[in-house]
């Protein structure tokens, strides 16, 4: 693709941020990042606007905005929703290729991203998650994944040579089948120091069987320090219960 | 630790598999299982003895259909502890009539909230509870109890139900040993 081989490191020497977009409150926050103004420790990246929120003009705007996360190192926070400039798979991966440099973000939250989206996000920042010693928490909600997707994720989060140490995964409301649960619960097995898990699902899809049974193993054999579990709305019945009970007796051995 | 197993459609032996798990879990704060479904009076007697857990301060069961005997195991079980401090069992709003529990289950409630039988239960009947579709009589007594300083609360019921009682002595000797529940 194109805009993969931008170049932006030679550019930006010649780039003035006005260039790079007209609207003035997206040009304070683009300076912000760029000179790592320690007051911008939160980005958003929303179709709403709010204070702290950006929504890039176009893609070339996009691929800025990617760059200048990718190099900061003050930013600490960082929202992407599932806007419609990110719609197709190549706008995901030009963002997020550049975002992918980041080692300072702590915690990355994804909200609302589709099937395509989710894939590309994934598939693309496996170094951002694998290599950032700084990351402690995600929260991936109410988006779309497919098995392919929750295997990028699973190696993500689950990489053997993870730099990442999780404290909390939040995959609240996500359209999920059993059988990608699993994935992603293994995904999770490499984070003992975990404290607050969240698998929260009233649309109906979320754990059955197999992701009670990955929970369970997690839990006996993993988490020691687990502080918060959710799992509301799974509707795993009393057959899930007593799966995941299994895992829960081992709860009560270490102290909080 | 907080666990959410809210909607989870229990009713039978998950139940019990639950509580045998969480039994001597000394880590357990907070247990929302709201929207189950149905719970047993046999699920109810499981459940109420997670009461026993000394460091339970939540336990919320709304929307499970419990009924008059499943709501007097809870009463019962809360008789022993001190360390609840939200207890929710109700099914249906605030303004819904049609609550499974009725007077006579809520009643279990009364003596915890005011026991008027002596002298030292009214003082050590303090608990509180947020009010919802409830019997006047718990409504009074838990808009009595409802004061962060137990002390009051205590002095107030004192006054109440047992006027001729001299507290004074007990006041002074020491605010501190006030039983707080």
């Amino acid at each position: 693709m194109e805009e993969h081989n931008i170049d932006y490191d030679t550019l930006v020497s010649t780039t003035k941020i006005e260039d790079i977009t007209s609207n003035e409150y997206h040009q304070l926050l683009l300076r912000q990042i760029k000179y790592n103004d320690p007051d911008c420790t939160y980005l958003c990246l929303s179709q709403d606007g709010d204070e702290y929120e950006y929504l890039p003009d176009n893609l070339q705007d996009l691929g800025w905005l990617g760059y200048f996360i990718g190099k900061s190192t003050t930013l600490q926070s960082l929202v992407i929703e599932g806007i419609n400039l990110l719609d197709s798979s190549s706008a995901m991966e030009l963002f997020c290729s550049e975002v992918n440099r980041n080692r300072t973000i702590e915690r990355i939250s994804l909200y609302g991203l589709n099937t395509v989206q989710t894939n590309a996000l994934f598939k693309t920042m496996k170094s951002f998650f694998q290599g950032n010693n700084n990351l402690t928490s995600i929260n991936f909600t109410a988006s779309e994944l497919d098995e392919s997707a929750s295997q990028h994720i699973s190696l993500s989060i689950g990489g053997r040579n993870s730099k990442m140490s999780l404290t909390s995964f939040n995959m609240e409301d996500c359209v999920i089948d059993d059988r990608s649960m699993v994935d992603i619960i293994l995904g999770l097995s490499i984070h003992p120091q975990l404290k607050i898990l969240d698998l929260t699902n009233y649309d109906g899809h979320g754990m059955g069987r197999n992701s009670c049974l990955a929970l369970e193993s997690l839990l006996h054999w993993t988490t020691t320090d687990l502080r918060i579990l959710r799992l509301a709305g799974n509707a795993f019945g009393d057959e899930g219960m007593k799966i995941v009970s299994k895992g829960l007796v081992n709860c009560k051995s270490s102290d909080s | 630790m907080t666990l959410d197993i809210s909607s989870n459609n229990l009713g039978g032996d998950g139940v019990d598999s639950l509580v045998s798990a969480l039994k001597n879990c000394t880590k357990l704060k907070r247990l929302y299982m709201s929207g189950s479904g149905t719970i047993t009076v046999k699920g109810c007697a499981a459940l109420s003895t997670l009461l026993e857990i000394s460091t339970l301060e939540l336990l919320h069961l709304a929307n499970n259909n419990i009924e008059d005997e499943g709501a007097q195991l809870f009463a019962c079980a809360l008789e022993g502890n001190t360390s609840l401090k939200e207890l929710c069992i109700s099914t249906g709003g605030h303004f819904t009539p049609t609550s499974p529990i009725t007077d006579t289950g809520w009643g279990a409630f009364s003596r915890l909230l005011c026991d008027t039988s002596s002298i030292n239960n009214t003082y050590l009947s303090n608990h509180s509870q947020r009010p919802g579709a409830l019997p006047t009589i718990l409504k009074d007594c838990l808009k009595l109890n409802d004061y962060t300083d137990k002390k009051i609360v205590a002095k107030k019921k004192m006054l109440r139900y047992h006027i001729k009682f001299d507290m004074q002595p007990l006041l002074e000797w020491d605010l501190k040993a006030l039983p707080f529940v």
